[in-house]
């Protein structure tokens, strides 16, 4: 099964299905066919939202479902709990959607997913998709198309942005992944990029990011060793020095984490860098164009 | 949230980390000798802007007074800490950070602490931590990799590890002892200490002290309702629906030749339905931009729940100034008709919507006073 993190031997449970952010998931994901097989709500095993169940642990959906990839929707304080369970029953991938997740949980959680195996996305994380196949996110299926463009993304509102305009163009995605815009997160951008690299069905990679800590700078090294072409964007060359830019993790910093530092380092390693999100679309569709002429 | 000096202090002690003797003004120290005077300021450079002044037990009131109500940096005095004058004999820089990029905290040491550490950022020597305690012998060798033998660096063991204890115990982001000071005794004193502590583990640790927030007012009033506000000099406000989309914002609005005046990112407000949307309208209207762009992509959030708290906000407060709003996702059209009656321009595309509030703010009605005493509206 081609694709990246997520295809369509994923079985999908959300964790906290029982909330208002899990019932909206569970509602979109029962109309749009991902294979969503149920949820965990401990004290709520045996209810039923939108049709399927909810089991007491994450073990025992695992073991009556076959469930393989989580949505993490339960109260900030509850994730640590609800990640240890998950990736202690095998689950191969895990996303942390809700944000304001304390930061020695984030540090705890990443680093018992690194141990164990488990690709985890997240805190503050709008999840992974791979249209047609799988949809562990929050991105509306809808406006989905499967195709050969991959996406990886510290921004979930970025994302939505540069999926609109790929649609809009005729173009559809390999798979989407966003890696959550905290301080500590439990996959960087050059992790996604080696996936890509390797997966048949991508052509062409959007990379995503902004000011502030390495991720980008790593991704760098990789885009210098890859053959399928990145575009890449990195928001925030005009934010004000010194303050936190919304995402916990992006403290506008002059130096080697600065939004044009980054974007020099990508240019340098062979990526296009795009200066306004609105032309990310129509560029990659360009870089693909490319990428399809004999070389 | 970030603590002052003398609730940082308070704080490492309980761990047994050695501070001066002090108190918060109009208390004194129980201590006959020379003492300094210290500005409870939120940012760091304190030492460089006048914050500190060294004086006795005579002087003592005059220099308290001297500092209060001072503005250092974007602060105003509220309190000042006193306490003893120590006797240097070498100021060495500790610290445990949260390395977002090494995927968790680390021990930093350097000899040449002081306020021209940052000068000296190439002598910082760096231990990765786990959630183990701290070896003495990982110590003893970050110590001589910094420099620092003999007995100062057996006394930084139990630093170093009193430090490790509180950063966990407190769940801080941060907590940095610079200067260090080495006495003449041989003790180490912790002569001024920076602590952060992690926000979002608050409801854990009932007993924090309050410490505040840095930022201006508008940005701890847009902290205070749960979204992220940052204030600039410009004239266009931005609310977003995400972080991400809130920096390409205002990177777009800036290429297009406009100029921002404050940008909010909404983080998740909208998926909880929350009423501090509504406030957040106040909060950016007390800034007085000439123009209003509103941005949201949501997917399982909708665009007609944030029509109801703009709306609300615009009934309690109307800004009086062109409102441009871009909105994607479900309950479009509902969102339209809610905000119909507030004269607002809709527009779907994000490049057109930042021309079209550029221009807005700009327009003839830019140039209007917006005085403090704008009137409610009439209805």
């Amino acid at each position: 099964m081609m694709a990246v993190i997520i295809d369509g031997s994923d079985r999908i449970l959300i964790q906290g299905i029982t909330g208002r952010t899990g019932r909206a998931a569970a509602n979109r994901m029962a109309e749009d066919g991902t294979p969503l097989v149920g949820g965990v709500t401990p004290g709520r095993g045996g209810q039923t939202i939108e049709g399927r169940p909810v089991f007491e642990s994450v073990d025992a959906a695992r073991r009556e479902s076959g469930a393989t990839a989580s949505f993490v929707a339960v109260p900030a304080m509850h994730v640590a709990d609800a990640c240890f369970e998950a990736i202690e029953a095998g689950l191969r991938t895990v996303v942390i959607y809700t944000e304001h997740v304390p930061l020695a949980d984030a540090i705890a959680v990443s680093r018992f997913a690194r141990e164990r195996g488990t690709t985890l996305l997240g805190p503050n994380s709008a999840g992974c998709v791979s249209p047609g196949q799988a949809n562990l996110s929050d991105l509306d299926s809808r406006n989905l198309r499967r195709g050969d463009v991959g996406i990886v993304s510290k921004s979930g509102t970025l994302t939505y942005e540069v999926v609109d305009g790929l649609v809009a163009l005729g173009l559809g995605l390999s798979s989407v992944v966003c890696l959550g815009g905290d301080p500590i997160v439990g996959t960087d951008h050059a992790r996604v990029l080696t996936a890509f690299e390797r997966d048949p069905e991508t052509r062409v990679i959007v990379l995503i990011g902004e000011l502030g800590g390495r991720s980008e700078i790593d991704a760098a090294d990789v885009v210098s060793q890859m053959r399928t072409p990145v575009v890449a964007f990195i928001a925030g060359r005009h934010a004000p020095e010194g303050k936190r830019m919304g995402h916990a993790g992006a403290i506008a910093a002059l130096g080697i984490e600065s939004a044009l530092a980054k974007q020099e380092r990508l240019r340098a390693a062979g990526a296009t860098v795009v200066q306004r999100i609105t032309d990310v679309a129509r560029a990659a569709s360009d870089a693909r164009g490319d990428a399809e002429m004999p070389a | 949230v970030r603590l002052h000096e003398w609730e940082a202090k308070a704080l490492i002690a309980q761990y047994g980390i050695d501070v001066p003797r002090g108190a918060l003004w109009p208390a004194l120290p129980a201590f006959d000798g020379p003492l300094v005077a210290k500005a409870q300021t939120l940012e760091g450079r304190r030492g460089l802007r006048g914050g500190i002044t060294f004086c006795d037990g005579e002087s003592v009131a005059g220099a308290v007074e001297s500092l209060l109500g001072a503005t250092i940096g974007d602060e105003i005095v509220e309190s000042v800490y006193v306490e003893e004058r120590l006797g240097i004999v070498r100021e060495l820089y500790v610290a445990i950070v949260t390395d977002r990029d090494a995927g968790g905290p680390a021990f930093l040491l350097s000899a040449h602490g002081g306020v021209h550490i940052e000068s000296h950022a190439g002598t910082v020597v760096y231990l990765p931590l786990d959630e183990h305690r701290i070896e003495p012998t990982a110590v003893l060798e970050l110590a001589r990799r910094a420099g620092i033998d003999g007995p100062i660096a057996e006394a930084l063991v139990p630093v170093a590890q009193a430090l490790w204890a509180c950063y966990q115990g407190e769940e801080a982001e941060l907590i940095e002892i610079n200067p260090l000071v080495e006495t003449a005794n041989g003790r180490l004193v912790a002569a001024d200490t920076r602590v952060a502590l992690d926000d979002n583990a608050s409801v854990r640790h009932p007993g924090h002290p309050s410490g505040g927030r840095l930022g201006t007012v508008f940005e701890r009033r847009c902290a205070d309702l749960g979204a992220v506000g940052i204030e600039m000099d410009g004239e266009i406000a931005a609310i977003v629906s995400g972080a991400g989309l809130m920096m390409a914002t205002i990177d777009l609005l800036a290429d297009a030749g406009g100029s921002v005046r404050a940008a909010v990112d909404l983080g998740g407000l909208v998926l909880r339905e929350a009423d501090e949307l509504t406030d957040l309208i106040e909060a950016v209207g007390d800034l007085r931009p000439r123009a209003l762009l509103i941005n949201a992509f949501f997917q399982l959030a909708r665009c007609d729940v944030l029509a109801l708290k703009v709306a609300a906000g615009l009934e309690r407060r109307p800004l009086g100034i062109p409102i441009v709003i871009r909105l994607r996702g479900r309950g479009l059209d509902e969102a339209r008709s809610i905000l119909d009656r507030h004269s607002v321009v809709f527009e779907q595309d994000l490049q057109t919507a930042c021309t079209a509030v550029i221009a807005a703010a700009r327009g003839p009605t830019s140039g209007a006073p917006l005085g403090p005493g704008l009137a409610p509206m009439a209805d």
